[in-house]
């Protein structure tokens, strides 16, 4: 690849490469202090396994929670087929720019033992969320659901109804037409914002703290149980950073080669 | 009479009025950008809706706002070729012919025999493994003009199916497009005079109205 000749002004060039500096001394020095050689077995201890396997449980139930209302959400937004439509929006929007302690605030307001609503849940089903795996999917679903609409939304409204249309003059009712149609067309959106999705409640921490807690095993995932590290086990919470981070790189890979090719 | 449509609609600043009664083969629709063809088209299709009157699809009732009843676009028997085509961007070229196929209830196979028959027909038989993005502006009016003719419709709306052809190629299309056993009626808008020729009756949209002339 040839660098084309740059007219960028030098203070500005100066000012990038400064601020990539920033972003990228705490990473590189997240890799030189990793202990290497202990990587494996500690990795392997139970209480870190167990975390892995409470995180996988939770990303993918909440990736899932959120891919399933999110998609009709995001097609009535696209579509302005709802009331107060801008209204809707922002409220989506809400959980992206709250802290997570807030969001982990009102869910335990809304949801916890002593509220209406959870213990509407607790008689009816027998559902408790807080301290529960289930709370923790919760927890992660909310913070991560307006990634998911707002990239489906955007790839929505690029596409318009032309399609749509074309598929209704192939004999095609609204319903097929969406599955068949839509969905295929907005692929690279519908993988992009799961991705993003997934990624986000992987990382989730302060409101699944606040509203499931820390309880090992089933409401720990990878960083809680990097931050309980921190504090007895430094190397081991180096470790599990290494590993969220590589996470991370392979999913920022996939997300710019694979997913954006159509 | 196939088509009959007395009615009026406004879309913003357009407004139409219609008063036609269409006979079975082709009808040309001619007249200046912005007059209104293409909404008639869409009307037609379901696609849109009258806002007074009744439109009537060899002698049923698909669209008539006084009654309450408007048949929606899939459940009527039209096709549509789309001036700004609307191929499906993630089926190859026969996959796109053979879509309303698939709908219609034929097998993978027997639709894709069928879908390749009609794109050998249109002029686009070595393209079928491409995908729309692949295709150049001719190779994609013609995989949009063989799909709209794969819904085995009975009124066959073409919104300046040529526009995009060749002029060598279009006598051969435009006898294609003549022949009634395609769709027994078709609707076909239209810039180049020479169409006009092959149809059996005509509509010209202006500003002032819509009037309809068959041929004798």
């Amino acid at each position: 690849m040839t660098t084309p000749p740059t007219t960028a002004p030098r203070t500005l060039r100066v000012a990038g490469f400064t601020a990539t500096g920033l972003l990228a001394l705490p990473l590189v020095v997240l890799l030189t202090r990793a202990p290497w050689t202990s990587m494996a077995r500690r990795l392997g201890e139970r209480e870190v396994l167990e975390s892995l396997a409470v995180s996988l449980t939770v990303s993918l139930s909440a990736t899932v929670v959120a891919v399933m209302i999110g998609f009709p959400l995001a097609w009535a937004l696209a579509r302005d087929t709802l009331p107060a439509g801008q209204l809707i929006r922002s409220v989506v929007l809400i959980p992206m720019v709250l802290p997570p302690v807030v969001a982990g605030t009102a869910l335990l307001f809304a949801f916890g033992r002593n509220t209406p609503l959870g213990r509407l849940l607790d008689t009816w089903f027998g559902i408790s969320l807080p301290f529960t795996t289930a709370g923790a999917t919760i927890a992660a679903a909310f913070v991560a659901l307006p990634f998911f609409v707002t990239t489906v939304e955007a790839a929505l409204r690029q596409h318009g109804t032309g399609l749509e249309e074309a598929a209704a003059t192939c004999r095609t009712g609204p319903l097929a037409a969406v599955w068949l149609v839509t969905l295929p067309a907005i692929r690279p959106a519908l993988l992009a914002g799961t991705a993003l999705t997934w990624a986000r409640a992987l990382g989730e921490f302060g409101a699944t703290l606040t509203f499931a807690g820390s309880v090992g095993g089933r409401t720990r995932t990878l960083p809680l149980q990097t931050f309980v590290a921190l504090e007895r086990d430094p190397e081991t919470a180096l470790a599990i950073s290494v590993l969220l981070l590589g996470v991370s790189l392979v999913m920022l890979t996939a997300l710019r080669n694979r997913i954006t090719l159509r | 009479m196939t088509i009959s449509l007395h009615g009026n609609l406004q879309r913003g600043s357009l407004h139409l009025d219609l008063a036609l009664d269409l006979p079975p083969g082709l009808t040309t629709v001619a007249g200046p950008n912005g007059v209104g063809k293409t909404t008639l088209l869409r009307l037609i299709a379901g696609l849109e809706a009258l806002d007074n009157g009744r439109l009537l699809v060899d002698r049923v009732v698909v669209d008539a706002p006084a009654e309450g009843r408007f048949v929606p676009t899939h459940q009527r028997s039209i096709a549509m070729a789309f001036q700004d085509l609307r191929l499906f961007p993630h089926l190859s070229s026969l996959d796109n012919v053979a879509f309303p196929l698939r709908r219609l209830g034929y097998r993978r196979a027997t639709a894709r025999r069928l879908a390749n028959d009609l794109l050998t027909r249109v002029g686009a038989g070595p393209i079928t493994d491409r995908r729309p993005v692949e295709l150049s502006g001719g190779q994609a009016q013609r995989v949009a003009l063989a799909r709209s003719l794969a819904g085995q419709p009975r009124v066959l709306l073409l919104d300046e199916p040529l526009a995009a052809i060749d002029r060598d190629s279009r006598t051969e299309l435009r006898s294609l497009l003549a022949d009634t056993s395609l769709a027994p009626t078709v609707l076909w808008v239209s810039h180049d005079p020479d169409d006009g020729h092959v149809a059996a009756s005509q509509i010209v949209v202006s500003h002032h109205g819509i009037s309809h002339t068959q041929q004798p």
